[in-house]
């Protein structure tokens, strides 16, 4: 379990280095994607030389990792629901950090993003940001020292989602085949 | 309180379809800060509500994204199975049967259009495929021929919308509406109203750029930051929001370069290319679909105009920044807590 638990840390994206938005953290996400009162186990998967081109083919990326940690979300009785995978995937500008939740029966259960990366850069969350407030509104204390809650500016388009989810429901398949495999 | 009350407490609020508050009467529970983000429209939305217990909360927050997801599919022009596609589908044909929401947002269009002028246009879509954005083709020029042809198909006029039957029509064949600059403002208010109808007082749902507040957040109003997109790492200032809504067109975003000429992606609907008058424009409207509407048409329309629109509106409130770099405000500009202009 250990031994788990070291190689997901060292997989898992350096999630925040201090700017980053964190959404969800990871023990959160079973239950933020499949509902309350879910367990969880965290597990890895290892591919093989050959799912391992089964996965690029399919993500239409070379995968090259094949080490895949996961999380198999089961009930409250054991039952397994399904798994989430924590993929960072890089877009256009920075990577997010996505947990795509499929289900045992290779649908997918839900997505959530877990940490996104603002790409023009996070100051605008930071308190040397707010200083830019104090330096030259220094007579306005109804603004400085406040928090920023949201940024408004043009859209930032993310078509990461689609290759997080892809992904993940290609390593699903592959659990899916190896449960297959074990069953009589 | 006993663990059984705060059990039927959850029970009924789970199963009644208005359910009591979250931080419902009788229950104290201490509050909570949930932050929630998911992919949604190609951009990501997030969810800021206030409240407790946290898995009610939680619970609340899902609905609201499954609001956000269903409207989305609706408004989608991408989805092929989408009323808005279903509409595209038999432009020049026949009217279509939509959901009510559908027709609230294309009423709400309209309004916007005949205020800015046409600057704002839903069925400038008939352009959209002549120009790539964020695609992974390399980026080219459209033909200026097929620019001014598709450019006929232009008119929010010929957008026919019949409530007592809740059908929408495009009058002639080739246009093709296009909701990009309005659904996402109208879906951020969506989920903000499906909280506060659950109880849940306190919420920010922010898409991307189009933010609706309900509530405030503790002992202060929700405050937001407005990026400056002369510079979009720094912010030009920021303002509180009361149950209202916030949007933001800019240019910085989604664009492409060619013979080092930048083409962004707000097209002017009247000529069919990248609108050249502004940089930026962030709009607060009471309804999140004006705000988005606006902000577009606003943007389109440049500085002059901008503050001819919105003059004596004092519900509306406007920072531009036009090509030249400069800051100009209107409509009840007071409430901006600018920084001095760099």
């Amino acid at each position: 379990v250990k031994l788990a638990a070291a190689l997901l840390a060292a997989t898992l994206p350096a999630a925040a280095a201090r700017a980053d938005q964190v959404f969800l953290r990871e023990p959160d996400a079973p239950r933020a994607l499949f509902g309350d009162g879910v367990r969880f186990e965290r597990s890895t998967l290892e591919l093989s030389a050959a799912e391992l081109d089964d996965l690029s083919r399919r993500v239409g990326r070379k995968v090259e990792v094949r080490q895949v940690p996961f999380l198999a979300v089961s009930s409250g009785s054991g039952e397994l629901l399904g798994w989430v995978f924590v993929l960072d995937v890089v877009g256009q500008s920075l990577p997010i950090t996505f947990a795509v939740g499929v289900k045992v029966d290779g649908r997918v259960q839900d997505v959530q993003v877990m940490v996104y990366r603002e790409p023009h850069g996070s100051e605008i969350r930071e308190r040397r940001f707010r200083a830019q407030f104090a330096g030259k509104n220094g007579d306005q204390p109804l603004v400085v020292g406040k928090d920023i809650d949201a940024i408004t500016g043009a859209t930032i388009s993310s078509h990461s989602a689609a290759y997080a989810v892809r992904k993940g429901l290609a390593l699903a398949e592959i659990l899916r085949r190896r449960v297959d495999r074990k069953s009589p | 309180v006993t663990p059984g009350v705060g059990l039927t407490l959850l029970a009924i609020a789970a199963l009644a379809p208005a359910p009591e508050p979250v931080r419902a009467g009788g229950a104290p529970c201490s509050e909570v800060v949930l932050e929630r983000a998911r992919p949604m429209m190609a951009t990501i939305v997030t969810v800021t509500a206030r409240g407790c217990p946290a898995e009610l909360l939680e619970e609340r927050i899902r609905e609201a994204f499954a609001e956000m997801e269903r409207l989305a599919g609706l408004l989608s022009e991408w989805s092929p199975e989408s009323a808005v596609s279903l509409v595209n589908r038999n432009a020049g044909l026949k009217p279509v049967r939509v959901p009510g929401e559908v027709l609230e947002l294309l009423d709400g269009a309209a309004q916007v259009s005949l205020r800015t002028s046409g600057s704002f246009d839903v069925t400038w879509a008939a352009l959209a495929d002549l120009w790539r954005f964020g695609g992974t083709g390399a980026p080219r020029l459209p033909p200026p021929d097929e620019v001014k042809r598709r450019r006929a198909l232009v008119a929010f006029r010929d957008v026919v919308l019949d409530p007592p039957a809740s059908t929408a029509f495009l009058r002639r064949p080739g246009m093709r509406l296009g909701l990009g600059g309005i659904a996402k403002g109208y879906i951020a208010e969506a989920g903000a109203t499906l909280l506060v109808s659950r109880g849940v007082r306190d919420v920010l749902v922010a898409a991307s750029g189009d933010i609706s507040a309900r509530g405030r957040n503790g002992d202060r109003p929700w405050v937001v930051a407005i990026r400056d997109p002369r510079e979009p790492s720094r912010a030009l200032g920021t303002v509180e929001l009361h149950d209202e809504s916030i949007s933001t067109s800019g240019d910085y975003e989604q664009f492409f370069v060619i013979d080092g000429r930048r083409y962004h992606h707000i097209l002017d609907p009247r000529t069919g290319y990248p609108a050249t008058a502004s940089v930026g424009v962030t709009v607060i409207a009471p309804r999140g679909a004006d705000a988005d509407a606006l902000a577009t048409g606003l943007f389109v329309l440049g500085p002059e105009r901008a503050a001819t629109v919105v003059r004596d509106d004092p519900d509306v409130s406007v920072v531009l920044v036009g090509r030249d770099g400069q800051v100009h405000v209107a409509g009840a500009s007071h409430r901006f807590q600018l920084l001095a202009s760099p």
